[in-house]
């Protein structure tokens, strides 16, 4: 009789597990920085198709709609370059961000008019990504996936797969080992990097980057409530590697000039993730988060986070996240009221190379309207330490079909 | 100890515990969306990712399935 009940409810468990994970779901990304800083608007889709219980499709689009501004350092004198000093007239029609030769340098700088301010910003992305999943008749499984982003400056491409193996027959450790390589084709304004094309003519250029991803994870059921995975990862990148749209100032003191940024060609980054994830209870869960980097470049970062989901009505979960981030700054930032570059072979004033912390909490809420049918909102705020705050929203709905 | 290592030292840490054998009959809470990294919206993680990606120096340990978000 016991033996005939847990067979039973093994069977149910396993119907309920096969069942198809058909659905569409549309999510809106409403994001605002705090001083006329960057807006985006970011409407996405997703559709999951299962074929039978082995094989699920999985397709993600997304248009980006990005403006505002970023601040650099520019020349307060020069009116045609395209830059705008802080903050942009509200309602003011922003120009298209055009290649702009800050490479060039443009001869030199008196010193009061090399200013730090924001420049505008307009720009445009479409993104879309196919994933295919089989799963063998062990349950290992093997992921393939493909991904384009489409930018004025960028054209992105990406192929990735990746293989899960089961290493007991209860399947409650598994490894899995995956790769990925991006192309990118970045549009970079002519200049020192860009050999071949005229400088003088303000022209761009297409150069390449490549960007690798190497991942290692192993996960082990601790209960029946409770799993943890831990994951390594490798991220090699070489190619052009700069922020076209950054800028420093060299021979402050003597002739300031100001120029593009200039980061290494190459790029080595590793790190650890440590997740432990805990159902609390029959409707809520934890998940608790680590992760550690560090690259070549000598920036460091530690990533604790903390997320809760707790199905509090029938119809209705909530969740609650918690993120803190602080890194150490590349070998050849400098941050300081005015760079103090000379001749030094790489320099660098974008503040996502400082040494800062950030911190970003969210809320949020599903409601099921049926069973097939449910809608999220959550609000989230992120700042950092340099200064900059942003809030977002995402809203959407799913639909199982 | 190198480096190599200090990254490796969690997993061997883990494949060395001692935990229970959960039979696949009582995984009904482990297959629960709630468990998953993303809690069920793959969007909107996502989202998160790009805005970190664009926001902060470092990325990884997310997996490379699916590309996560397209980043650049």
């Amino acid at each position: 009789m016991q033996l005939s009940r847990i067979s039973f409810a093994a069977c149910a468990l396993l119907a309920a597990s096969l069942h198809a994970d058909d659905y569409v779901s549309v999510q809106y990304l409403h994001y605002d920085e705090a001083d006329g800083r960057i807006t985006v608007s970011a409407p996405s889709f997703e559709i999951n198709v299962d074929f039978g219980v082995d094989d699920t499709l999985n397709f993600t689009g997304t248009y980006d709609a990005i403006s505002g501004a970023s601040p650099t350092y520019y020349d307060a004198s020069s009116s045609a370059s395209g830059i705008a000093e802080k903050p942009a007239s509200p309602g003011a029609a922003r120009p298209r961000k055009a290649p702009i030769s800050y490479d060039l340098g443009r001869g030199p700088v008196s010193r009061e008019n090399v200013a730090f301010g924001n420049i505008d910003i307009s720009e445009r992305r479409n993104a879309l990504g196919a994933l295919y999943t089989h799963r063998f008749g062990s349950r290992d499984e093997l992921r393939l996936g493909l991904n384009w982003s489409l930018e004025y400056d960028l054209y992105l491409y990406e192929g990735s797969a990746e293989y899960m193996h089961y290493l007991d027959p209860s399947k409650n450790r598994a490894v899995t080992f995956g790769a990925s390589y991006q192309y990118h084709a970045n549009l970079v304004p002519c200049g020192p990097y860009s050999s071949g094309c005229d400088a003088s003519s303000g022209s761009s250029k297409q150069i390449a980057s490549h960007h690798y991803n190497l991942q290692a994870a192993y996960s082990q059921v601790l209960s029946p409530r409770s799993f943890a995975k831990a994951s390594v990862f490798y991220l090699p990148e070489t190619g052009y590697l700069t922020n076209s749209y950054k800028n420093v100032v060299r021979h402050y003191d003597t002739a300031p000039v100001i120029v593009n940024e200039r980061r290494p060609d190459t790029r080595h980054a590793g790190g650890v993730m440590l997740e432990y994830f805990d159902a609390l209870t029959p409707e809520a869960s934890l998940h608790l988060g680590y992760r550690y980097y560090l690259d070549d470049w000598k920036v460091r970062s530690h990533t604790p986070y903390i997320k809760l989901f707790d199905r509090i009505l029938p119809k209705l979960r909530i969740e609650a996240g918690y993120r803190y981030y602080v890194q150490s700054a590349a070998a050849y930032f400098y941050s300081g009221s005015r760079d103090t570059f000379t001749d030094e072979r790489y320099a660098s004033s974008d503040e996502r190379l400082s040494a800062f912390n950030a911190y970003e909490t969210t809320l949020g809420a599903t409601y099921w309207l049926r069973r097939d049918l449910r809608l999220n909102f959550s609000y989230s705020h992120y700042e950092q330490s340099t200064r900059l705050r942003a809030h977002y929203i995402v809203t959407g709905f799913r639909y199982d079909f | 100890m190198s480096r190599p290592f200090l990254f490796l030292l969690p997993v061997l840490v883990l494949s060395g515990c001692s935990v229970k054998d959960v039979k696949p009959w009582e995984k009904e809470d482990l297959a629960s969306p709630r468990m998953q990294r993303d809690g069920g919206n793959k969007l909107m993680r996502q989202y998160q990712e790009h805005i970190y990606f664009s926001k902060e120096g470092t990325k990884g340990g997310i997996g490379v399935a699916g590309g996560g978000c397209g980043c650049n």
